[in-house]
């Protein structure tokens, strides 16, 4: 194992605008795999903005960020291994099977292996029981494992979740707690914001701090909390 | 009151010529219709899609077109089709041909707006969950576009809305010639400045009776959507 394996994502002299208001100012960040990364901070400090940045949804910016050691636009391997999910995700119209096969047929997936990785994603995500049903009709929570099942069923390993468990009711909250603990275990990266420090104490290895707009260096979750 | 009543008798005896000038408008509404929406509503999605520079002059210009007087429209088209223009050769002015293309080239900003900007109104998290899912350029905009269905048929009835109820453009590319290119437009136009108000004004009511057909349906439209 290499000493110093290259970083998940690198931020160098980061700068992103809207429309001409600063959003985000970054001078270096790394942000190693295999982890979960929690994004801290009050609303507007840039939380979103740097988690839809790091999945390609937003741009252009000035400065560098890399994923896998390579420059992000035009990535492919990110497109491949990352997927964002919304605080309240988007699911398509029709069933929450066809919503997952929509996902997979994207992804050239065919057949038998995309019946297998149906499944799979959703025994994984406990929503067996939801695949015929009609998916803009379920609950918040139901719908963020519906996401969660679909960018795990193409085969994604990199998650950025946009707050994932907020106006949630508390059942579901915290079976989502569990699954996403579990998908940590499993060794995917977990980056997130969250708002929710019992949330960020369960779940983060690391965490990020936003002070208008600027990601401060990671902490261990534990010393933040300290 | 009594010539409207006439107007109305003349409009329900069966006129041979009014209804032919009924149906010719509806063909030309059609056609030129349909030739504005198949190169503008992509023009207009790649528009929302693009991440280029320039992007909101681009759109401010084809707004800015947008308000240009039909007969100015005529004018520039008349340029190209006049027997010394450099399509002169087409034989179009004065002829069906040249009426449905002006009214194509009136109908084409307009389509690219309304798409650009009924699609900006469409939730953002739309587009970002099928570029965060993988999905190129043209699923996008399958996806877009399918999405925004109700948006492209406000789009599909305010061409027809435009091109149905102009005169410019008919006027100086049709010539405005008996049983070949005359049209609802037109021939208002025509009697009325005759004195002859009684076959205007039976015109006027059909003409009224699209508008307003139209706008009830874009209304539906838009009632559905929300």
């Amino acid at each position: 194992m290499p000493l110093n394996p290259t970083p998940l994502f690198e931020l160098e002299r980061l700068h992103f605008a809207y429309s001409r208001r600063p959003v985000l100012n970054c001078q270096r960040l790394e942000l190693p795999a295999g982890q979960a990364i929690a994004f801290v901070g009050p609303n507007g400090s840039g939380k979103t903005t740097l988690l839809k940045l790091l999945n390609g949804l937003v741009g252009p910016y000035q400065g560098t960020v890399r994923f896998a050691g390579r420059p992000l636009p035009g990535n492919a391997e990110l497109r491949r291994r990352s997927v964002y999910v919304h605080q309240h995700p988007v699911l398509f119209a029709g069933t929450v099977r066809s919503n997952l096969v929509y996902a997979l047929k994207l992804k050239k997936f065919r057949g038998r292996e995309l019946e297998e990785r149906l499944q799979s994603a959703a025994q994984r995500l406990g929503i067996l029981e939801l695949l015929d049903r009609t998916a803009p009709h379920l609950s918040g929570g139901e719908t963020q494992r519906v996401a969660l099942a679909r960018a795990l069923a193409i085969g994604a390993d990199v998650l950025l979740l946009d707050e994932p468990t907020s106006s949630m009711d508390r059942a579901s909250d915290l079976a989502l707690r569990d699954i996403l603990i579990t998908l940590k275990k499993d060794g995917l990266s977990l980056l997130f914001s969250a708002h929710d420090d019992s949330l960020v104490a369960g779940l983060a290895d690391l965490v990020c701090l936003f002070d208008q707009g600027k990601p401060e260096p990671l902490v261990p979750a534990g010393e933040h909390y300290r | 009151m009594g010539a409207l009543r006439h107007s109305l008798e003349l409009l329900f005896s069966g006129d041979r010529e009014i209804w032919w000038t009924i149906g010719t408008t509806l063909q030309f509404s059609f056609w030129s219709t349909v030739l504005a929406i198949v190169p503008g509503v992509p023009a207009g999605a790649a528009l929302f899609l693009g991440r280029f520079r320039g992007r909101r002059a681009l759109a401010a210009t084809v707004n800015a077109i947008m308000s240009v007087p039909t007969v100015v429209i005529g004018l520039f088209v008349y340029s190209f089709l006049s027997r010394s223009g450099p399509l002169g050769g087409l034989g179009w002015l004065y002829a069906p041909a040249g009426v449905i293309a002006g009214q194509s080239i009136l109908a084409f900003p307009l389509v690219i707006a309304m798409t650009y900007t009924g699609l900006q109104k469409l939730d953002p998290r739309y587009h970002e969950t099928l570029l965060t899912l993988g999905a190129g350029r043209w699923r996008r905009l399958l996806g877009i576009l399918k999405e925004g269905r109700f948006v492209m048929l406000q789009t599909v009835l305010a061409a027809l809305g435009r091109v149905s109820g102009e005169v410019g453009v008919s006027m100086m590319l049709g010539g405005n010639i008996r049983w070949y290119t005359r049209t609802i437009t037109t021939t208002i136009a025509l009697e009325a400045g005759k004195g002859q108000f009684e076959r205007a004004v039976a015109l006027g009511v059909v003409l009224l009776a699209i508008a307003l057909i139209i706008n009830m349906a874009s209304h539906l439209a838009v009632r559905d959507a929300a």
